[in-house]
């Protein structure tokens, strides 16, 4: 993967939508159902050996006679995780999904959300808390290669499957079967708040060249195919594409995953201002 | 077969052409996930055509191999016998040469055509190979060139014999019994118009009293056509249209069908009907002018002989009707009948019946015979026991027996006692009786049989060419170029 670390830069304004409540760990800018220390009050309660005395609402104490503590919500950071398909399809759209998680992580990181990227299953996760963690971060992502496509598909689908996550987004083309994306999907909405898909396309996949004779090679798994059609069919490929399109976004709606689509020809950085903000997953840090 | 061999060396381009066809080239994709919806089914279609590829070249090849094995084929170099019609029907004139002249031409051409076969030659008209096979073929073409024109002798026996080592190849304009076990080339005189005569002859019987229908079917003729019967005719039979289907009574013995001698082709338009020997009869009665006695010798298949009860009886006889007992013992004949007199038939006798009403039994004795339809006056009934031809209410009135072969039938009356006289229903009987005796086959002279039919074999011209191999070989290849363009149409429709 080459991560382009000229864009990067660009993202620092920019930072994970506010839909949820936060799960993290850690002390972040996110509201949680955790209350505690904060500054937003949430409720009442009654006062208890230990209590800190400056919580006490004298106020109600002087008119009730009855000693409460107030309590304040609490804000943490988000739980992220990014998980990229480095399947054998992938390959020529690998630096593009490479650069897009890279973006994520450091939106992720420069806000003190905790991130974890996972791929395939040779490479361990990488996680982070902070944009110290970018270097090691940026440093897991670039040796990534393409592989075999089972196990990518078993790693995605077990971390996908995984422990909760406030964002899991998902980078791959999608070039599976019905079965194995309905599998994943179903793992995501399941794990996480609020699941995205980023789907990476190349021209491969939207204007292939339909000229034959000629014995296409699937990339992944060796099988072939004879095709004799002529350029005459790129409409009807056109029109496949386009209902393969809709039925992957219908699928993804029927689980509540954010699904945007993301050609290889885009500019990346439109991608992260545009497409992304305008799915709501990610906005202006200032807003 | 160095045309052969050059032809199989087109397999080489035609096999590598396949190899190298069709050109594809590999295109690696990320996915065939998005190509295989749209191409539905072709998971397998490389290998799939893979198949197809080499189904078509082993069905090309095969083709090529079928063709070149076939006219390789054509080649024959086994001995032959060559066998030229030398009657005097095959000196007329045909188109603007004589018979025998096309005939030598077309031996002599076929010679030409087969210079390794060893070949010799015989005259319709000899009695012996005029010349045996050898590769001389000079010898046998003079022999030919000079083969005088005379009257045929029967040549196929001698054919057979020869036939075993060699093929016989005949020049002959008449119909002629090919033999059937030998492999018979028949060498095109000309036109079917300049080969008229009968083509085909086919006569059956119509009863059992010498009646015959007669199928001919001729050619470039008129006819009419002659029935004779040892050198008499008795019928002439007016020719239409090439056919005729005629019904006439033919008496004993064979008899000859022919066109008028006018015809060119008479001389070998000629067919004789054999027909089965007679069945030796033997009726022993006190009255030679009676019923029995005229319907007997009215069988055409029958020799009767008729003798007195008193008489000395021949040793010998296929059949014997009693009407009255002898007094010497009858001889050893196949079936012996006794009508109305059944004293040493050895059936035991039950009774005498007055008009008994008789009914029928299944046999094959009683065919075309009503029983119902005839009055007796007065009827022997046996005894239970025998095999009943005719039953009644009393008793059998007619019974059999077979014993070692021989059959013994007892009919409790007799034209005498009965009206079956009257009836034709006793000729009936006499005939199934006759018809039963009747030997199977080995003479000529004698009736039609019911299963006999004599027919004549048609001129070589419309004689159906025994089907060679490089014709096979043809239409094997036909077969395996239709059934690959069938396979490629298909495919290109399923793509």
């Amino acid at each position: 993967v080459r991560v382009d670390r000229d864009l990067l830069r660009r993202l620092a304004g920019l930072r994970f939508g506010a839909r949820g409540l936060a799960t993290g760990k850690r002390t972040g800018d996110r509201r949680s159902r955790a209350k505690g220390q904060g500054i937003e009050f949430a409720d009442f309660r009654e006062y208890g050996i230990g209590d800190d005395l400056k919580l006490v609402d004298w106020n109600i104490y002087e008119r009730l006679g009855t000693v409460l503590v107030r309590l304040f919500h609490e804000d943490k950071n988000l739980r992220i995780r990014i998980l990229l398909d480095a399947s054998r399809s992938m390959e020529s759209k690998l630096d593009q999904a490479g650069t897009l998680a890279a973006g994520l992580a450091l939106v992720g990181l420069a806000h003190r959300d905790s991130v974890e990227l996972g791929s395939a299953p040779w490479r361990a996760p990488v996680a982070g808390n902070d944009l110290q963690a970018l270097p090691s971060v940026l440093a897991w992502l670039e040796p990534i290669e393409s592989g075999d496509p089972e196990p990518v598909r078993r790693s995605l689908l077990a971390q996908a499957a995984g422990m909760r996550s406030d964002r899991t987004v998902l980078v791959s083309d999608l070039l599976w079967d019905d079965e194995t994306l309905d599998g994943v999907l179903q793992a995501l909405a399941a794990s996480s708040e609020a699941p995205v898909v980023i789907q990476t396309l190349g021209d491969a996949e939207r204007r292939p060249d339909l000229e034959g004779p000629v014995t296409w090679v699937d990339a992944e798994d060796g099988a072939e195919i004879a095709w004799d059609g002529t350029t005459e069919d790129a409409a009807r490929y056109e029109a496949l594409f386009r209902s393969w399109l809709d039925e992957i976004a219908r699928r993804c709606r029927a689980r509540r995953v954010t699904w945007i689509p993301v050609f290889t020809s885009d500019a990346i950085d439109r991608v992260f201002v545009d497409a992304l903000a305008r799915a709501g997953v990610l906005g202006s840090a200032s807003a | 077969m160095t045309g052969g061999l050059a032809a199989l060396l087109l397999l080489v381009p035609i096999a590598l052409a396949y190899r190298r066809l069709p050109p594809r080239a590999r295109r690696v994709v990320p996915s065939l996930v998005l190509l295989r919806r749209l191409e539905p089914g072709a998971v397998s279609a490389r290998r799939a055509r893979r198949i197809e590829d080499a189904l078509l070249l082993a069905l090309l090849s095969g083709a090529l191999v079928a063709l070149v094995v076939g006219l390789a084929a054509t080649k024959d170099d086994r001995p032959a016998i060559v066998v030229l019609d030398g009657s005097p029907s095959m000196g007329a004139v045909a188109g603007d040469r004589t018979r025998i002249d096309r005939a030598r031409s077309a031996l002599t051409s076929w010679l030409d055509a087969h210079p390794d076969a060893p070949a010799g030659l015989l005259l319709t008209s000899e009695g012996a190979l005029a010349i045996s096979p050898t590769l001389d073929h000079s010898r046998v073409r003079e022999a030919i060139l000079t083969a005088p024109t005379r009257a045929d002798r029967d040549w196929t026996a001698l054919a057979r014999e020869s036939c075993r080592d060699a093929r016989i190849v005949v020049a002959s304009d008449g119909p002629h019994a090919a033999p059937a076990s030998c492999d018979v080339t028949n060498v095109d005189l000309g036109s079917a118009e300049d080969n008229g005569g009968l083509v085909a002859v086919a006569v059956r019987p119509t009863d059992a009293l010498g009646g015959i229908e007669v199928a001919v079917e001729t050619l470039g003729t008129t006819g009419p056509l002659t029935a004779s019967s040892e050198g008499v005719a008795f019928a002439t039979l007016p020719i239409e249209k090439n056919e005729l289907v005629t019904r006439i009574t033919a008496p004993r013995g064979s008899f000859a069908l022919s066109l008028p001698g006018g015809d060119a082709l008479a001389a070998d338009d000629r067919v004789q009907v054999a027909r089965t020997p007679l069945v030796r009869v033997l009726l022993v009665t006190r009255d030679p002018g009676g019923f029995a006695a005229r319907a007997l010798d009215a069988h055409p298949g029958a020799a009767l002989q008729i003798v007195a009860p008193t008489d000395p009886l021949p040793s010998d006889a296929d059949v014997v009707f009693v009407e009255d007992a002898p007094d010497a013992s009858l001889p050893e004949a196949r079936i012996s009948v006794w009508l109305g007199e059944v004293e040493g038939s050895g059936f035991a006798v039950k009774e005498v019946a007055r008009d008994p009403i008789a009914r029928g039994a299944a046999s094959d004795w009683m065919r075309y015979v009503d029983p119902s339809a005839i009055h007796i006056a007065s009827s022997i009934v046996f005894a239970p026991g025998p095999k009943v031809l005719l039953d009644s209410s009393r008793g059998p009135l007619a019974v059999a027996r077979d014993s070692d072969g021989r059959a013994t039938i007892a009919l409790g009356f007799g034209p005498r006692t009965s009206d079956l006289g009257l009836d034709v229903a006793f000729l009936h009987f006499v005939a199934n009786v006759v018809d039963a005796a009747r030997p199977g086959t080995g003479a000529v002279e004698g009736v039609l049989s019911r299963d006999d039919t004599v027919a004549a074999a048609p001129p070589p011209t419309l004689q159906r060419a025994r089907p060679v191999l490089w014709r096979w070989g043809a239409g094997a290849a036909f077969a395996c170029l239709l059934a690959e363009g069938l396979f490629t149409h298909l495919a290109r429709r399923r793509r």
